[in-house]
């Protein structure tokens, strides 16, 4: 038997251990204190904002006093249909994302195989991603205008007959929307997935090109499955953003129009606080929008999961 | 932009205007312009505001610290959540009646400050009174700030004479004006220009009140005593709808400003608007500009007048740590001498609201617009009156009848149902 208190040089084994111990304490004291200014910024910024949302929203709240009112503004939201109509305004940009996903994965495919001027192309796609929604909605906005550029392009080349009051209309203003967005997520997009491409072997998609797989079918069975994590990543930030981050673009574009058509959730959550004083009210409308976004974020995890992504 | 006007004498704070210490700096947000956007080299310090506002400083030690607000409801915004985070100006001026009575829980009461002879010398304290019932003086939250005027069409005598139109003898019932637009139109100008606010807000509410009787009918419009979905109603949404042949195509998102800019670039014949345009009118068409009244739907027009109020209004908020010089500012502003050299100023903003005001402007034009004003059949921002939902529903629903989208008596339906679904 061993004497396990000694050291091999004699000393005591418990004064090791207890320099480990120290050590350890040490760095477990300078990992809080790396982790502390992190965690504060956090609670200050996140944590404290989302329990003081929670608990307003079952208030009034004016932003000076606040009266209890429990289940109130959340009924208030869900009365007459209103929370699942300006869903669907969400939902209209939601099922724009498959449209951006097959642009933005075909152009970064083609850039990858260096078509001639590829590297032209490849800054001129990103250029619109610098720019923040507002700016590129103001440029939609401009353009779009009833006397804006694209009108008076129309009038020009005899088409007359197709100017028409962009923003007027649920379907053109959606049409410019949607278009802003793409023309936004484009350069975003180009940019995952060719970071995501410069990771396929090569050898794999010429083995799959040598055995006579066509261009689209290289692309869908071969250079797809391969990009799912990368795929995931995109999907999932950008279902985000159209949840959570449409305000910007849609407040300098249509402002919600016209009739309230365009007005996704966030949207509203900034008119009911801002533009109402119902602070209550827009309160439990992003508690309700935080609630969709984790349901939507946790599925798509759930069915990358099960199709192979991480 | 925000610019400090240094004292020119005095030190600061050792002012007095009635009496009481002022303290100071004080911050004032306005809509008052402090730039031209057609003659860029002038500066701040050329603007009446700046101008008064220094005066105010030499006679009191208290400076003035200027900021722009934004000329559209997001004023509202800025205010609210700057007040929401403890800050703000001390003194603002903003649209009045429902829309600063939306924000009132920030608003320092202003009745102990202006007793019955200061109330006397100005008009629209209905537009500053919850309730808007002015005698209650514990119910007002600003302070009128001149008169926005009559809301009207503005257009060039010339243009109009080219059509073979006489504006000397204009047409006060709808019909004969639809022949009129009829005449214009064949004589190839469009027009109408109009923009997104003066649809629902100028066209659709000055009819409203005709044809509901004024303030009682549009007060029983607001609270859900009286529909939407009336005979009376729908017919005027129908007149409203039936001026889009008439019109420039894109009105219900274009904005006013730039409507009027389409008036003032040749594109049309007509447009509507108040005192802020008219000073750019006489200039552009070199005093050929002209005003008329809009068409009556109603018998006789509108009886007693309606509750719209000033336009514009002073507040002060209850953050403020200099109340009393922010008071006192706005007596200066407001002040006979300040408003007659506003008047001669020439700059863009209300009408001198004072209940004196018969000889501060030289133009006819204004004099004819400040006479409409104070009309008992003038009727004016009825939406003043209403809640700020319903403002926000009749703004976004007008877009969708104006292109079709919805019809007449849709719009009613969604006017009710929007009332209806708000909180008591």
């Amino acid at each position: 038997m061993t004497t396990p208190l000694l050291s091999r040089s004699g000393a005591p084994a418990v004064k090791s251990g207890s320099r480990r111990r120290r050590l350890s304490r040490r760095e477990a004291v300078l990992a809080y204190a790396t982790a502390v200014p992190a965690v504060v910024v956090m609670a200050v910024l996140l944590w404290v904002p989302v329990v003081s949302t929670v608990a307003h929203s079952f208030t009034k709240w004016d932003g000076i006093t606040s009266t209890w009112t429990g289940l109130g503004n959340y009924a208030s939201a869900f009365a007459g249909g209103q929370l699942l109509q300006l869903f669907q305004t969400n939902l209209v940009f939601l099922a724009s994302i498959p449209g951006i996903f097959l642009i933005c994965i075909i152009t970064s495919v083609v850039l990858w195989e260096r078509v001639p001027g590829w590297r032209f192309f490849r800054s001129v796609y990103y250029l619109p991603t610098v720019l923040s929604s507002a700016v590129v909605g103001i440029l939609a906005k401009v353009l779009f205008s009833p006397q804006g550029a694209v009108n008076a392009l129309l009038g020009q080349v005899g088409l007359s007959g197709l100017e028409t009051d962009w923003f007027g209309h649920t379907g053109t203003a959606w049409a410019v929307l949607v278009g802003a967005f793409y023309w936004q997520t484009l350069g975003q997009g180009v940019l995952i997935f060719l970071a995501g491409l410069s990771a396929i072997p090569s050898e794999v998609v010429e083995a799959s090109q040598i055995d006579g797989a066509g261009w689209w079918r290289r692309l869908f069975q071969v250079i797809l499955p391969l990009l799912t994590p990368t795929v995931g990543y995109f999907l999932l930030t950008n279902v985000i953003f159209v949840l959570v981050d449409l305000f910007a673009l849609v407040y300098v574009t249509t402002g919600g129009g016209p009739g309230g058509s365009t007005t996704p959730i966030d949207f509203l959550v900034y008119q009911k606080a801002f533009q109402d004083g119902d602070l209550g009210s827009a309160s439990a409308l992003a508690v309700l929008l935080l609630v969709i976004t984790l349901v939507f974020s946790s599925l798509q995890i759930l069915i990358l999961r099960r199709v192979g992504g991480d | 932009m925000g610019i400090a006007l240094s004292a020119c004498s005095g030190p600061q704070g050792a002012g007095s205007a009635g009496g009481g210490k002022l303290t100071g700096p004080i911050t004032f947000w306005t809509g008052y312009p402090t730039t031209d956007s057609n003659d860029k080299s002038k500066t701040p310090q050329q603007f009446w505001i700046y101008q008064a506002a220094q005066r105010f400083t030499k006679k009191t030690g208290v400076q003035v610290k200027i900021e722009q607000l934004p000329g559209d409801a997001t004023m509202f915004t800025k205010i609210r959540t700057a007040a929401i985070g403890g800050g703000g100006p001390d003194v603002a001026n903003v649209w009045s009646g429902s829309y600063a009575l939306g924000i009132k829980s920030f608003l320092e009461p202003m009745g102990q400050y202006f007793n019955s002879n200061d109330m006397s010398q100005l008009s629209g304290w209905a537009a500053v009174s919850d309730g808007f019932d002015p005698r209650k003086k514990d119910t007002l939250f600003g302070v009128p700030d001149g008169t926005d005027g009559a809301q009207v069409l503005m257009f060039d005598k010339r243009v109009l004479a080219k059509a073979g139109v006489d504006p000397s003898t204009w047409p006060t019932t709808y019909d004969a004006w639809v022949a009129q637009l009829d005449k214009i139109k064949a004589s190839g100008i469009t027009p109408l220009s109009l923009g997104q606010n003066a649809l629902p807000f100028i066209l659709f509410d000055t009819w409203l009140a005709q044809v509901v009787g004024g303030s009682a009918g549009i007060f029983a419009l607001s609270t859900g005593k009286r529909k939407f979905s009336d005979p009376a109603i729908l017919d005027v949404a129908k007149k409203v709808v039936a001026l889009r042949p008439y019109a420039l195509p894109g009105a219900a998102s274009t904005t006013d400003d730039q409507a009027f800019q389409q008036l003032l670039a040749g594109k049309a014949a007509m447009a509507l608007g108040g005192a802020g345009g008219t000073f750019e009118l006489q200039q552009r068409f070199k005093g050929n500009g002209g005003l008329a009244k809009l068409p009556n739907v109603a018998a006789n027009g509108i009886q007693g007048g309606t509750v719209g109020g000033a336009g514009v209004a002073f507040i002060v908020l209850k953050n403020s740590k200099h109340k009393e010089s922010a008071v006192a500012f706005i007596k200066h502003l407001l002040s006979a001498s300040e408003q007659r050299r506003f008047a001669a100023s020439k700059d863009p903003g209300p009408l001198v609201g004072r209940t004196d005001a018969k000889d501060y402007y030289t133009d006819p034009l204004i004099n004819q617009l400040q006479q409409w004003s104070t009309d008992a059949a003038n009727t004016f921002w009825p939406d003043n009156t209403f809640p700020a939902d319903l403002v926000n529903e009749l703004g976004a629903q007008m877009q969708l009848l104006w292109n079709g989208s919805i019809s007449p008596s849709q719009f009613l339906a969604r006017l009710d149902a929007k009332r209806d679904s708000l909180k008591p």
